[in-house]
């Protein structure tokens, strides 16, 4: 049932370009009653919250099946997921547009708020591994916020896709390498003193980038 | 031996003659107007070297062939300049992976038994790794993504600054930069380089010291590349090693026989010669990376090489002749400007075709490629060149020069002694 709904309701989005008008309209059309779908989710926009954080989820766990994820650094992890994003999201290219091509990195859409959750949880877990090796800073409480940190910088790389032309998105690729050596050497050498200039500090070398 | 002596000897009073003559006469200056000229250049050819040398890619690809071309670098500058390679960050394995998935949708390891996660050397657009499989040993040429955008966005940035700094009009230039972007573009399509590699491969394979590896078109892509790994001395470290003279002059020769035969035979050549796409294996010189192939129709090959004839230098009205046919003398030209242009051409030519006049050529004498620079650095100071209006030559000469420029340095590096032979068309009855 669960499956039933999100299906239908991903295809009316990217069908239709807008999301269907109601739950009633939407039983309807896939015959079931108001209950059933209730009893699944709460609303439609948590369906559609729903479908990123399964999306994302399903990424994850493709990447972690690899024969050589074991043997990567917590760098190579976050790129090859970054990497398989980026080949998942031609997939899904109108519906991103659709959905979140208008956002800027300061806004946080609900629609998003399971997918950063299942996110953070794996941005949170290649982090400890890379303090775990010396790879990544320890500082205490800042380092809390690295997961955070990481999020902004996938929000910058959808923004950077979304916005590009270049053949088979090349660019973005380029993007992910240039920007993931940057942060990690940020994180490797703690070239900061502060969750605040942390931040000030990534977004416009990272906004820079996507200009280069 | 003894015939080479006596061909030095003669060549080296030749050389005194061209070192202290002045390529262009212009109106005599004060020696303090002088002074003030010499300064400016110097200043401008720093910002130029600085401005350019930052930038990579396709701009600084660029500026080195408008340096060589144009000689508007002062010779220590030019050296360092046209040695530049331009390189691309590495790549991180999961991009490698990344990479082969666009292209094959398979992982490295789907293709090969083994591969290394990190690079063996870089290359100019990507890097190369080692892989095995079967027990064969393979070198995979992976390129970084988006150079090809990035390249010609770079180019159309760069124009106006160049332009700017380097005090050229658009109409002189536009060939150029239309001809440079053409060539680089097609250096990031590795299928191409594949076909040109395996077009040049077979058809110069008869060459006793000339090798190439295998490529393996299955195992290609336009981002990725995959040949034979060859193990070998790069050519600039044998050059600077304790070779022998008779080693030296083997593989001088050898590399003197593949340009002959790709220049005249096949009207295709590698045009980029750089010590990095050789490798010295034993007493044979292989030949890596086509990535820079430049093809000229047998038209402008026959109008473009004439030059070597041996009747030119003593027939000022063949030499008018051959330089109206490549429309280097325009027929808007006046007299002064013809015979400025004449006297200027007529010397470059007895500098550069002196390897075709003896039969054979020593490249270890170094006042050969100095005077090649001095003129060089004559030719900058010269104004009353660049003021010359209207398009000249073709733009197929670009890379022509570029690869005899090339293909001299390398022969110079390694003080080769060669025997040269004229094309057949070319040789008097």
């Amino acid at each position: 049932m669960r499956r039933k709904i999100i299906d239908a309701v991903i295809s009316h989005l990217e069908r239709e370009g807008k999301a269907p008008v109601s739950v009633h309209r939407l039983c309807k059309d896939l015959a079931i009653t108001e209950k059933e779908f209730y009893d699944a989710f709460p609303s439609l926009a948590s369906v559609e919250k729903s479908f990123w954080e399964e999306w994302i989820g399903s990424i994850i766990s493709a990447i972690r099946k690899g024969k050589e994820w074991p043997a990567f650094t917590p760098k190579e992890q976050y790129l090859a997921f970054l990497y398989s994003f980026s080949a998942e999201a031609m997939n899904k290219r109108s519906l991103l547009e659709q959905r979140f091509g208008k956002l800027t990195l300061l806004c946080s859409p609900s629609s998003l708020d399971g997918l950063k959750r299942t996110f953070k949880d794996f941005a949170d877990e290649t982090i400890k591994r890379g303090m775990d090796n010396g790879e990544i800073a320890c500082r205490g409480p800042l380092g809390n916020l690295y997961p955070e940190v990481l999020y902004i910088h996938w929000r910058t790389v959808l923004e950077f896709y979304l916005k590009d032309e270049s053949q088979g998105f090349e660019r973005t690729d380029a993007f992910i390498e240039k920007t993931v050596e940057f942060a990690f050497d940020l994180l490797h050498t703690q070239a900061f003193d502060s969750a605040a200039d942390l931040i000030r500090f990534l977004l416009p070398q990272i906004a820079r980038m996507g200009r280069e | 031996m003894a015939a080479l002596g006596g061909t030095g000897a003669r060549v080296g009073i030749n050389y005194l003659k061209y070192y202290g003559k002045r390529a262009v006469s212009g109106a005599a200056d004060s020696p303090k107007s002088q002074a003030h000229a010499l300064e400016r250049d110097e200043r401008n050819a720093e910002i130029i070297y600085e401005t350019f040398s930052k930038l990579k890619g396709g701009p600084l690809k660029l500026a080195q062939m408008l340096s060589i071309d144009k000689n508007l670098l002062p010779p220590a500058y030019a050296r360092q300049f046209v040695n530049a390679q331009y390189s691309v960050p590495p790549l991180s394995y999961p991009l490698v992976v990344r990479t082969f998935r666009r292209d094959f949708g398979k992982e490295p390891l789907e293709l090969f038994d083994t591969f290394d996660r990190e690079a063996s050397h870089g290359a100019s657009i990507g890097q190369v790794h080692k892989a095995t499989r079967s027990g064969r040993q393979f070198a995979v040429k992976v390129q970084y993504p988006g150079v090809a955008e990035s390249l010609t966005s770079d180019l159309r940035i760069v124009k106006p600054i160049a332009l700017r700094i380097l005090g050229l009009r658009e109409s002189d230039v536009e060939q150029y930069f239309r001809e440079v972007e053409t060539r680089l573009l097609e250096e990031t399509d590795y299928t191409l380089e594949l076909e040109r590699s395996v077009h040049l491969s077979r058809a110069s394979d008869h060459l006793p010291n000339v090798g190439f590896p295998r490529y393996y078109p299955e195992l290609s892509s336009p981002h990725i590349l995959t040949m034979e790994w060859i193990d070998g001395t790069p050519l600039d470290q044998f050059a600077d090693s304790d070779a022998t003279q008779q080693e030296r002059d083997a593989i001088g020769q050898a590399l003197w026989d593949f340009y002959a035969h790709q220049v005249h035979d096949l009207n295709l050549f590698h045009a980029d010669p750089h010590p990095g796409n050789f490798l010295v294996c034993g007493e044979k010189l292989l030949v890596l990376d086509f990535g820079c192939t430049k093809r000229i129709t047998r038209d402008f090959y026959r109008k473009q090489f004439r030059f070597l004839d041996p009747a030119l230098p003593g027939s000022p009205g063949l030499l008018e002749e051959a330089l109206r046919d490549l429309d280097v003398i325009i027929p808007s030209d006046t007299e002064k400007e013809i015979s400025q242009i004449m006297e200027l051409c007529s010397t470059w030519l007895d500098l550069l075709a002196l390897p075709f006049r003896s039969g054979s050529f020593d490249f270890g004498d170094p006042i050969f490629l100095k005077s090649i620079y001095d003129l060089g650095e004559e030719n900058r100071k010269a104004n009353n060149l660049k003021s010359m209006k209207g398009q000249r030559g073709s733009p197929d000469t670009i890379y022509v020069n570029r690869a005899f420029f090339g293909l001299y340095s390398l022969l110079g590096r390694l003080r080769s002694q060669v025997t040269v032979k004229l094309p057949d068309w070319l040789k008097k009855a």
